[in-house]
């Protein structure tokens, strides 16, 4: 069972963040592991291990060489990892990056295509189902749970209501909602044992994907802070505030 | 000299704190109530278990321990580097999560250990699946341990133990003690099951910090075979000297996270307390203390990363070791009564960490030998006293 999973390395969530001219994040310094693809990493370890072998390979787009976060899901257990890195590549649009990690995971032998269904910086949430299209594999989205058997892929798709079962044939890719495993921690041993796994560094003209304009499809065009929480409503009891509360949840359309 | 903390290193602290974030702040909050009031019980002792079994399953126990036997080998500075984190984090209930001195497995046990004594004692240690104690003081014996009385007489196929211990860590959780006993000639160490007939566990000793870690502990004619002594009989001190002085280190990396952990929030206190229509940060009073507790948190921690780099060089440290438990829980115990004066009233209030810092910083000063003992060690390598 070949897996590929898509890693994203992020400015830490915890650290103050700086937005660039052209209104995108700063991505200078380390970055980190998308906690959102930590559950992807776990779900692929989990699966190579029932399948009793097979190859983890992460598959990461990053600035400035960035391996930190590629090195904690290394150290978790994955085998190997590609980064695409490119002086062109900042600021990259979600079309543009489908393009490159799909030229990326095209470099492997693959049953699976893991990712997240998107990451805790951009928040766009396209990119795994412009992959699948791109590689034209099935494209399961919001796995809650996945299950393989033989070449048939079955997931838990997550709905408001609850979740779907949904079924496809390998190879395929899955988008995983965060927080549906609890991801292992990079042990002292497995953080020793990454730095010897292959990390293979390429660029898009490694590649051979074309790109044609990076951003020529997208465009950011302000930013504004969200607006400031108004005050609440405030509902002293004289005995009848469980009325008003439920005729407030009912104007709300909650009940 | 280079301090630069290796990717290696600077990888494991970020997994430990994020363990710390998802296993143990939880824990914390669920328990805060009985943490605030009554301390670690043993009720919390045994939570605390819990993270201990949880960071051996992610492979964060006993690190600083060779590969041989399942430790990570790191050396004397990355071990500052990973402590500063556990005690940094502020959170209480890891204190047996990195398999530290006294609970977890030692350097003693591993280079004089017999193979019964690997197999039966050392490797369920750094399995978190036994812990320790260390018994050495004595009613008569605190910095002067040729005071010790506790007598182990030679019989057949083993030594009778006699005596009396206490303040001793973990006594009353431990699988087993290693005790240091007078025999003819010297002092030896001997490893005694807790179940042994004769060995007996007094009461907790209530403390200051609020552990109930300490109890004192009994031998009345107690068997222990020859197979359980350590190393060779009569060198108990020389052994103490050479494997176990290195705790000294740890203290100092533990009382520097802790002073990490206090300026942070002393910082943060005085830019979000009004009074007078300002932070309190605006007075020049606050922004002192603020700049005192920073350098001397510089200063002792500059100390701590030369003393444990010397060490993994080989270098003897024995003047270096002193001088820095001195320093550095000298330091914490100065930042963490600032930091009680920048918190005011809430600083003395059980509710606030900072209240509890104060009094676990106290006995920094005093257990792995009093400040006093540091000064007088400092002094005789400098060639003065006799
Ligand atoms: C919380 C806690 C945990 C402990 N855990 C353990 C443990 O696990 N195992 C264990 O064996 N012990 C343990 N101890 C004991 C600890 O090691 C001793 O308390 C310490 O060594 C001091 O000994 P003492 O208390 O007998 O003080 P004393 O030696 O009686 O000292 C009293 C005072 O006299 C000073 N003094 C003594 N001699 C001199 C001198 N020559 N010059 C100048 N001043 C001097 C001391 O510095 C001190 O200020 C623990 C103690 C505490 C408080």
């Amino acid at each position: 069972m070949n897996i590929v999973v898509l890693v994203k390395q992020i400015p830490d969530p915890a650290g103050p963040q700086e937005l660039n001219a052209d209104h995108t994040l700063k991505r200078e310094g380390k970055l980190i592991l998308d906690e959102s693809d930590s559950y992807g990493v776990e779900i692929a370890l989990q699966l190579r291990e029932s399948a009793g072998g097979g190859d983890v390979t992460l598959v990461s787009m990053a600035p400035n060489g960035e391996t930190s976060g590629l090195r904690t899901a290394l150290a978790m257990g994955a085998d190997d990892a590609i980064l695409v890195g490119d002086d062109a590549l900042p600021g990259a649009a979600a079309l543009t990056t489908a393009k490159v990690l799909a030229g990326a995971i095209g470099r492997k032998q693959y049953d699976l295509v893991i990712g997240a269904v998107e990451s805790s910086d951009g928040y766009v949430g396209v990119v795994p189902a412009m992959i699948a299209e791109l590689l034209g594999l099935p494209s399961l989205t919001f796995a809650k749970k996945i299950d393989i058997d033989g070449s048939v892929i079955r997931i838990e798709r997550q709905t408001e209501a609850g979740y779907d079962e949904v079924e496809g044939a390998l190879p395929a890719l899955v988008s995983v909602t965060a927080g549906v495993v609890e991801p292992r921690y990079p042990s002292f041993k497995g953080i020793m044992a990454a730095k010897k796994k292959p990390l293979e560094q390429v660029t898009v003209a490694d590649l051979g994907v074309s790109v044609p304009g990076f951003n020529g499809n997208e465009e950011v065009t302000s930013v504004e802070d969200a607006p400031a929480r108004a005050a609440g409503e405030k509902i002293e009891d004289d005995g009848t505030a469980f009325e008003r509360i439920v005729a407030f949840l009912d104007e709300q359309k909650v009940l | 000299m280079d301090f630069t903390v290796p990717d290696e290193v600077s990888d494991v602290c970020d997994a430990i704190a994020k363990f710390i974030d998802r296993e143990v702040r939880p824990l914390e909050e669920e328990h805060h109530t009985e943490l605030v009031t009554e301390g670690i019980t043993p009720h919390l002792y045994e939570v605390a278990k819990g993270v201990m079994a949880k960071s051996v399953e992610a492979g964060f126990y006993g690190l600083g321990m060779p590969t041989d036997i399942g430790g990570g080998g790191l050396g004397e500075l990355g071990m500052c580097f990973v402590r500063e984190t556990v005690a940094g984090s502020g959170a209480f209930l890891t204190m047996l999560m990195m398999g530290d001195l006294p609970f977890g497995p030692n350097r003693m046990l591993y280079e004089l250990g017999s193979e019964h004594q690997r197999e039966k004692y050392l490797l369920p240690l750094i399995a978190g699946e036994k812990t320790t104690c260390i018994a050495l003081t004595e009613p008569d014996a605190g910095s002067d341990l040729s005071g010790v009385r506790t007598r182990a007489e030679r019989a057949d196929g083993g030594w009778i133990l006699n005596g009396q211990k206490l303040f001793i860590t973990n006594a009353p959780y431990c699988d087993f003690a290693q005790v240091f006993a007078t025999t003819e000639g010297g002092h030896t160490i001997f490893l005694v099951d807790k179940d042994t007939p004769g060995f007996v566990v007094g009461p907790i000793q209530r403390s200051m910090g609020d552990d109930h870690l300490q109890s004192e502990v009994y031998f009345d004619d107690c068997f222990v075979p020859d197979e359980n002594v350590v190393g060779e009989a009569g060198h108990a001190f020389v052994y103490a000297a050479r494997f176990l002085s290195n705790e000294r280190i740890a203290i100092s990396s533990t009382a520097i996270g802790m002073a990490d952990w206090l300026v942070n929030a002393m910082v943060e206190q005085a830019q979000t307390r009004f009074q007078f229509g300002n932070p309190i940060g605006h007075n020049q009073a606050i922004q002192w203390m603020v700049a005192d507790s920073k350098m001397e948190l510089y200063a002792a921690r500059s100390m701590c990363y030369d003393t444990a780099w010397h060490a993994d060089e080989g270098d003897n440290v024995m003047d270096r070791v002193a001088m820095t438990k001195l320093f550095a829980t000298e330091m914490v115990g100065r930042v963490a009564d600032r930091a009680v004066q920048v918190f005011g009233g809430m600083g003395y209030m059980r509710d606030c960490p900072v209240e509890r810092f104060y009094r676990l910083a106290r006995v920094m000063r005093i257990a792995g030998g009093t400040s006093e003992i540091q000064r007088l060690m400092i002094a005789r390598l400098a060639g003065l006293g006799s």
